[in-house]
């Protein structure tokens, strides 16, 4: 499994999200007045839990790869893994909550 | 900076000083992945000319830019988190990649209502004095003033690389050309280019060039960046 561990897969895997996914992810940003642009912020946002995400996911596939050697490495990686998924998922929420807002004005 | 201790698996990247076989090595790993993600953009998205793909706004190679910069800055702060004693160089390094995700996706732009990094704006009757001030106030001087400090910080860093014979020095020299290059041609040649009378298919050509390089600079720096990430993560096989 020494090929997951090369920088190529996940650029592309990111790269792949950049073009198939976020396209089909709405943000409102056109035609919004420049105080209300909520919508800019929530793509940021989506950005960043994208980045988050793909950090969050190569901490676990590290971490499950060494988990027959349980060693501190492996569980710091778990650990460093599992906090930049809960970031994620924290700036998904905050994604929701942007277009809720952008909605509702 | 970035001082590694033990790093098994990219040995060669970080202890060998002065190696700029490698860092080429870099640049045409970046260009061929660029190329390749181009070529699957195109036929992911099904857009039907190549310039829908790489010099639209928001088209796919810019999202892509802007998806690499924002990998970059949460993988920075691991690795500020794991080397202790170069944390705020890191922080820096992550601060810079946030600001480059930023100006790729023209927060710049959305976030004032007008282009704050135009000069002719800042004299453009249209726009409130008021409005002009806040932007000067609250957000371009205090981006000078702690852009300055880091850089002061960061250089003395690199002068301090550069005399050890560190390999990353050549690699941040590199990432450094492809950034001039980059905005001289989003900058320069759209005011140039006409008066030097190059035809509208050969400005078109330099924006499909200039949206090429930055996607080629922010794979560039993910490969420059990685070992480094290994090594927050503890250095894996």
């Amino acid at each position: 499994m020494r090929w997951l561990n090369v920088w190529t897969w996940w650029v592309l895997l990111i790269c792949g999200c950049a073009t198939l996914i976020l396209p089909n992810i709405p943000f409102y940003q056109a035609g919004m007045s420049f105080r209300y642009e909520l919508g800019g912020m929530a793509l940021v946002v989506i950005y960043l839990s994208f980045g988050f995400g793909s950090l969050g996911l190569y901490g676990l596939v590290m971490a499950g790869l060494g988990w027959k050697l349980p060693s501190p490495r492996t569980s710091k990686t778990l650990k460093i893994g599992l906090a930049a998924i809960s970031f994620a998922v924290a700036l998904v929420w905050c994604y929701l909550t942007f277009m809720d807002l952008t909605l509702a004005l | 900076m970035f001082a590694i201790r033990r790093v098994p698996t990219h040995q060669s990247v970080i202890e060998s000083p002065g190696d700029g076989f490698l860092c080429w090595k870099h640049v045409v790993q970046a260009m061929v992945l660029g190329m390749s993600v181009v070529v699957l953009a195109k036929w992911g998205t099904g857009l039907p000319s190549w310039q829908d793909v790489i010099a639209s706004e928001n088209g796919p190679v810019e999202r892509m830019s802007a998806a690499l910069w924002f990998m970059g800055f949460s993988w920075s702060l691991v690795a500020a988190s794991a080397q202790r004693v170069r944390t705020m160089e890191w922080l820096s390094v992550a601060m810079f990649l946030l600001l480059f995700g930023l100006r790729e996706l023209d927060a710049h732009r959305w976030s004032t209502g007008w282009n704050l990094d135009k000069l002719a704006n800042y004299w453009n009757p249209h726009f409130p004095v008021g409005e002009k001030m806040v932007v000067l106030g609250l957000m371009v001087l205090p981006c000078i003033g702690v852009g300055g400090l880091v850089c002061l910080r960061l250089w003395q860093t690199v002068r301090q690389a550069w005399r050890a014979g560190e390999s990353w020095v050549n690699h941040l020299v590199l990432g450094m050309l492809l950034l001039v290059v980059c905005f001289s041609l989003d900058k320069i040649g759209p005011y140039t280019l006409p008066l030097l009378g190059v035809s509208e298919v050969g400005q078109l050509f330099a924006m499909v060039i200039e949206e090429f390089l930055e996607l080629v600079l922010a794979v560039f720096t993910m490969i420059s960046l990685w070992p480094y990430l290994q090594e927050a993560f503890g250095g894996y096989e």
